[in-house]
């Protein structure tokens, strides 16, 4: 039997390794973060099961990275690709994390004493990380990365405290970038995405307003390893709210932006504002929308008790400005009421804005790396969307999760699975 | 005569984790007192190369026969410590795993001194139930390398070539004279257009050549028996047989809602639904119809299922997209309560659709969709609510068509029955988890696949049916699983056969069994979770879960409330 | 007739999500004007009620919607179809000033004005820079005793012109906007023609506007031309200057065919901080600025005069002069100022620059 690469290691590239592991395939799991888990590990609750999403996905991430059939190559990327279908020959950059990870034993120690603050990219912008950092507690692996943009050692050979403190003695200022060549039948291509900053909508006044944020930030506001511990806070006081505002199709279903539908941004609002209720009793929360997409497996009756039992009132309308009041910091909301025909004003503490799902960053790097096409929107192309709906353009080159489109956990997860078993077919 | 017991605890620092909190040295000292441990040792770092070594040795030198770890969690690391016991040659299920950091260090992490002697209760805690543990084996159990497909439609057609092509051999079941499925009565495919007949025949070309898979037409599954790797089913029909399969696909797929006594469906002869017109655009039967209507929602979203049924917006769009091609006079409205048009194939398709002249209608989302649909002077005449323009609106059409939802077949309930699997609210099949187990049974070796599931469009089938066949092919490539060590044991004096057990147990891993002319309970290993649920159940304690057992948790508790 | 107009302005795409109307100024006041409902009849079909309202002669043409609109609804361009046809069906709108605005380009179509009324500039008739000076001479005659100087627009346009070496040779015309955008298409097409000829038989090369409406006519709804078209800010752009000490606070409202049409909104900013004054910007600016309240003279009512209101209130909350390079703006806003002092002043562009220049 060949091997399989798999670059990303989100849900989506988790669950096609732990499926291809478990029958026996060798596989490398290529994530460019210090640790696996994506998008997903960020999350405070998945929509419609209003599971906690860290707990669910966290066993998995321990079973891939302790699996005997997968090595997690975290901290790495692809840069080169030769070879084709059965036979690809591929290069790897290990990133050099400067830390011995047979020694380190993820105590925390040195980031507790590093004292270099940096911008936090794990908590949206929220907040500040150290230069030596885990990216979230729960990281797999739990092992400390030294940013070299930022280690004052690194840089103006300063510094050097957490050599000093770390009892294990596992800091290594001169550890280097590695390349590695690994051969494999099938690679899969599951590297996620991005989220549109809404910066250019000035109608809405992100970035300007305080208590408008975006709904990543809203997770990590909401979550209990965020920067505010799980309390929402309102400038400029940091009271609590009382109503919340979310805003669906803020970029997405926009020529100007971004044209497509992001598929869960609904569910996710929903869902958000049930999590608000449960936190706060008497939280109402107003869901402004154009189309609800409401249209997997009990998401409309999900919405439907999100207005009966959790104080959600949706309104059928996109606002047209958001004002701030200068003194109290609440948002002032302007939008067409169907009902009464007039533009009314709705008072709120917080606005969340839903903004759509983007391809990765890195998106376009790595098809051209790999040799793949992408489509006008910049997702990774499939051959045909009714024949081969995860394979990409170059044969043993497959797709999954929202680097093909955006979709929601459940269906990445059986993407990726369809993926896992086309490569499968390559490396048995 | 019983070993003596030699119990060796490890107690970790984890680095500040937990001794910056808890007096360390001090619940070491205290585990040597405690009878039956006969090594105590501190580590910085259990998990760490040196303190895996040190269990290894320890067990070695000092011939000990259980092994206790109180650092953090069992959720990450308890699979390391009991592989350190096994590599020892130590059973791995004589080690046990005391959490004195998640559960103690760091939530008291201002009470030193309560923190400590909490720790030292839940060593002793755990000291006591090691001393109950007892090796527990986990057979391998053999699977066989065959499948079933139940249902030959679009997703059982796609799983069975998925499987054949990664070497297994499949049978597919099929209740029709021809497979297909709904896929037969459909015109044409969305997003491409392509026709439906063309793109099946494509497939079942592949089927044909297949050698590995075997299609029962007309045929039936009467019943199956047994468990992952060994099901035996019994299957009729046209072409009788009785085989011997590993895994299951259940790919039944679902059926369309016929509107009886809603929009005046059965009284008007130009009310029809969408797979009626499906199979007018089949036969070419296009109306000269001037004026369309589609009507969505028609029995979904509260009306007479509870759920959105996902395809239909689609399906329409395609459909007036069609027609418009063929009849570029009509004219045609959608009437929705929220086009479901997502991602990005499908909101391009829907400008499209704009793009060539069809028009949406935006309407409540109340029950019904639209409040008439008469007959006014030969004409039909749609009656509705505009909530934009807050008054009523008046469509005349010559063409009316229902989209109703996809609704779950009335074999589903013999399925569910009879592979003892779950249906959900709404009809459908229940997943093992909606998130992360979206094509799996709770009950091993059982997977799903296509509209059984939710209704799906093709797409989604072929894709859902793939990973199905990826999941299906893990237990058949690996050629066995691992049966379940805590499992229940069964004490069959106590056992009355009232079958509570195998009624409560989620994966169909108990069943009753006769003995000496009575019934009693019997697990299946190879099913069976270790949840316990049989255990907590039985009223007549006739059930003890291994490694789990009533004596073992007694002796915890009494040590806790010492 | 509508079925055409929804297919030539994209109408088809609107998705019924009410942003257009929300934002709008007129709708913000008077509920029973919007702009999504008059397209949602439209697309339903009701075309006669459509035709037959004067609500489409309320919209300003602002833009507003259109800037926000997701889905690439060409709003603007509906509703000067849709006046056209209902033009055409003898819905002819409410013109303010008893029409005489619209009046005037039909007279300009017959006269060619000649007029010499500047003082102090030179300039040449034989030029091929022209400067495209619009109707401001009617201006004055009927809006000074409210303190517009269309003489001083021209003038100063002229001398900034002339200071960098330019003696352009001026045009008087009316470029046909206001009958464009109230629907009158066959006015316009005489209009545009005429001016093409001129234009033509006077060899132009480059054509220079003061006013944005002109520019946004030209570049916009004329067919294209060998001709290079631009803004005097834009002119102004690039050529070295100095300025003095500004003394007072200034803001600049973004007219909205200079604004959200032409997409100009940094040329004139740069230009006032050349000569010494930084711009304070109003809570609605650049691409959200709202619009004068009043659009080719159709419809001017208490509406309009609330929508003004507001923004003078919202320019008096940051500065003491408001600049605005659009002359129609200028005669709207200081038409209210005379009914009431709002506390600020209103000036054009032109006119702070060429006072603040050395």
């Amino acid at each position: 039997m060949k091997d399989v690469l798999i670059i990303g290691g989100g849900v989506a590239g988790i669950q096609a390794a732990l499926d291809l592991a478990d029958r026996g395939i060798h596989v490398y799991l290529v994530e460019k973060e210090p640790s696996i888990g994506g998008r997903m590990a960020l999350l405070d609750k998945t929509m419609s099961t209003n599971d906690c999403s860290i707990c669910i996905l966290a066993p998995k991430m321990n079973e891939c990275f302790s699996h005997p059939n997968v090595d997690v190559l975290e901290y790495s990327e692809v840069i080169g690709l030769e070879g084709r279908a059965g036979d690809f020959k591929v290069k790897v950059k290990r990133k050099a994390k400067y830390v011995d990870a047979t020694k380190c034993t993820g105590c925390g120690d040195c980031m507790e004493k590093c004292p270099t603050e940096v911008p936090n990219e794990y908590n949206s912008y929220l907040d500040k990380r150290k230069a030596i950092f885990l990216p979230f507690p729960q990281a797999v692996p739990r092992k400390a990365t030294i940013d070299d943009r930022y280690c004052l050692k690194l840089t103006k050979n300063r510094c050097g405290l957490c050599e000093k403190i770390c009892k294990a003695g596992a800091i290594d200022y001169n550890q280097k970038d590695q390349i590695i060549e690994l051969n494999v039948a099938a690679i899969i291509v599951a590297v996620g995405l991005s989220l549109y900053e809404p910066r250019d909508l000035y109608e809405y006044g992100y970035g300007k307003y305080d208590n408008v944020h975006t709904w990543m930030e809203y997770e990590r506001l909401i979550n209990a390893a965020g920067p505010t511990h799980g309390h929402l806070k309102c400038s400029p006081d940091g009271r609590r709210p009382k109503k919340i505002a979310f805003i669906q199709c803020v970029g997405s279903r926009d020529v100007k932006r971004c044209p497509w539908c992001s598929s869960v941004c609904c569910m996710v609002s929903i869902k958000s504002a049930m999590l608000a209720n449960e936190h706060y009793n008497d939280l109402e929360s107003y869901i402004f929308y154009s189309d609800l997409r409401v249209f997997s497996k009990r998401f409309y009756e999900y919405s439907k008790r999100g207005e009966r039992d959790y104080k959600i009132t949706y309104i059928h309308a996109r606002p047209g400005e958001i004002k701030e009041d200068k003194r109290t910091k609440n948002l002032i909301i302007y939008y067409e009421d169907e009902k009464e025909g007039k533009v009314k004003e709705l008072e709120v503490e917080m606005v969340i804005l839903a903004t759509p799902i983007m391809p990765a960053k890195d998106t376009k790097k790595i098809a051209n790396v790999l040799g793949i096409e992408t489509d006008e929107h910049g997702f990774i192309k499939t051959v045909d969307f009714l024949k081969y709906p995860v394979e990409t353009t170059k044969p043993g080159i497959f797709v999954a999760g929202c680097c093909e489109r955006p979709k929601d956990i459940t269906e990445s997860v059986i993407q990726a699975s369809a993926a896992a078993a086309k490569a499968a077919e390559l490396a048995g | 005569m019983a070993e003596k017991l030699r119990i060796g605890v490890f107690v970790c620092d984890c680095g500040t984790n937990i001794a910056g909190f808890v007096n360390v040295p001090e619940v070491c000292e205290y585990a040597k007192t405690l009878p039956d441990v006969v090594y105590v040792k501190e580590n910085m770092y259990t998990c760490s190369n040196a303190g895996i070594q040190e269990i290894m040795d320890a067990i070695k030198e000092y011939k000990l026969n259980r092994v206790v770890v109180a650092s953090c969690t069992p959720r990450t690391h308890e699979p390391l410590f009991r592989k350190a016991c096994e590599d020892a040659g130590l059973n791995k299920f004589l080690f046990e795993f005391v959490n004195i950091r998640d559960q103690c260090s760091w939530v008291h992490q201002k009470e030193k001194e309560d923190a400590t002697e909490k720790a030292k209760d839940l060593v002793r805690m755990g000291v006591a139930k090691a001393r109950l543990l007892e090796p527990l084996e986990e057979i391998k159990i053999p699977v066989e390398r065959k499948a079933l497909v139940i249902g030959g439609g679009i997703a059982g057609i796609t799983s069975a070539l998925s499987l054949a092509k990664q070497g297994f051999e499949v049978y597919i079941v099929e209740k029709e004279n021809k497979l297909g499925g709904l896929l037969n009565h459909v015109h044409s495919l969305y997003p491409s257009n392509i026709d439906a007949n063309e793109f099946l025949n494509e497939l079942l070309e592949k089927v044909k050549k297949e050698k590995k898979i075997h299609v029962f037409l007309e045929s039936e599954v009467e019943s199956v028996e047994g468990y992952i790797g060994n099901f035996n089913v019994k299957i009729k029909g046209k072409k009788k047989g009785e085989i011997k399969v590993g895994t299951i696909i259940v790919a039944i797929g679902a059926k369309p809602y016929e509107p009886m006594y809603m929009y005046n469906y059965d009284e008007y002869e130009n009310v029809i639904t969408q797979f009626e017109l499906e199979n007018l655009l089949k036969e070419n039967k296009i109306g000269k119809w001037k004026k369309i209507v589609f009507i969505q929602c028609v029995g979904g979203r509260g009306e007479r299922v509870r759920y959105c049924s996902r395809i239909c917006c689609m399906n329409s769009i395609k459909n007036a997209r069609l027609l418009k091609k063929l009849l570029p006079e009509s004219q045609i409205y959608i009437i929705h309560k929220g086009l479901q048009t997502y991602g990005t194939v499908y909101e391009d398709y829907c400008r499209k659709a704009r793009e060539e002249g069809i028009r949406f209608v935006r309407v409540r989302d109340a029950v019904p969709t639209v409040s008439s649909l008469e007959k006014k002077d030969g004409k039909l005449v749609v009656g509705f609510y505009h909530p934009g323009l807050r008054r009523k609106i008046e469509l005349d059409a010559d063409l009316v068509v229902l989209s109703t939802p996809l609704i779950q077949r009335e074999d589903a309930k013999k399925i569910s029955q009879m592979l003892k699997v779950p249906l959900g609210q709404d009809g459908f099949f229940f997943e093992a988890h909606v998130k992360l187990r979206p094509v799996d049974f709770a009950t091993d070796g059982i997977y799903m696949a296509g509209s059984c599931r939710a209704p799906a469009d093709i797409n989604e089938c072929i894709v859902q049916a793939v990973a199905a066949a990826s999941r299906a092919a893990i237990p058949m490539a690996k050629g066995y699983v691992k049966a379940e060590p805590y499992t229940p044991v069964i004490d069959e004096e106590k056992c009355m056969g009232c079958g509570v057990c195998v009624e409560v147990c989620p994966y169909g891993a108990m069943r009753l069994v006769e003995k000496d002319g009575r019934k009693v309970a019997e697990n299946v290993p190879a099913a069976c979770k270790g949840c316990g649920a049989c255990g907590s159940s039985c009223i007549h304690k006739a059930i003890n879960m291994r490694h789990f057992k009533d004596e073992q948790i007694m002796a915890q508790i009494e040590e806790a409330i010492e | 007739m509508l079925e055409g107009i929804i297919e030539k302005s994209k109408a088809y795409y609107c998705v019924e999500c009410r942003k257009c109307s929300s934002i709008c100024p007129i709708t913000r006041i008077y509920g029973k004007f919007s702009p999504a409902s008059i397209v949602e009849r439209s697309l339903i079909g009701i075309e006669e009620e459509v035709l037959n309202s004067m609500d489409i002669w309320k919209c300003l043409g602002c833009g507003l919607c259109e800037e926000v609109c997701p889905s690439g609804v060409e709003f603007l361009h509906f509703m000067r179809e849709v006046r056209n046809g209902a033009r055409k069906q003898g819905n002819e709108g409410i013109p303010t000033h008893e029409g005489v605005f619209e009046s005037i380009p039909k007279l300009m179509l017959e006269k060619n004005i000649d007029m010499d009324w500047l003082d102090n500039v030179e300039t040449d008739e034989k030029s091929d820079i022209i400067y495209f000076a619009g109707c401001l001479p009617f201006f004055d005659i009927m809006f000074k005793e409210i303190g517009f100087d269309g003489k001083c627009i021209a003038e100063s346009t002229v001398k900034l012109l002339n200071k960098y070496g330019v003696k352009p040779s001026i045009i008087y015309g009316c470029c046909g906007h206001d009958a464009l955008w109230n629907g009158n298409v066959e006015l316009f097409n005489e209009l545009m023609n005429k001016n093409m000829q001129m234009l033509k038989e006077r060899k132009a090369k480059k054509i220079i506007f003061s006013c944005p409406e002109c520019y946004r006519t030209f570049k916009m709804d004329y067919p294209s031309m060998d001709v290079e078209l631009m803004h005097i800010s834009e002119f102004l752009a690039d050529k070295d200057m100095k300025g003095g000490e500004a003394g007072k606070e200034y803001t600049f409202h973004d007219s909205c065919r200079l604004g959200r049409h032409l997409g100009i909104y940094e040329e004139p900013r740069n230009v006032l901080k050349k000569v010494g004054i930084k711009v304070k910007e109003m809570e609605h600016n650049k691409e959200l600025a709202v619009c004068c309240g009043t659009s080719a003279w159709m419809s001017c009512d208490w509406k309009s005069e609330e929508i003004r209101k507001e923004r003078l209130k919202e320019a008096k909350k940051v500065a003491d002069v408001m600049i605005t390079s659009c002359p129609k703006c200028q005669i709207h806003f200081k038409c209210t100022l005379s009914h009431e002092n709002y506390g600020i002043e209103v000036k054009d562009f032109v006119e702070v620059v060429a006072e603040m220049i050395k």
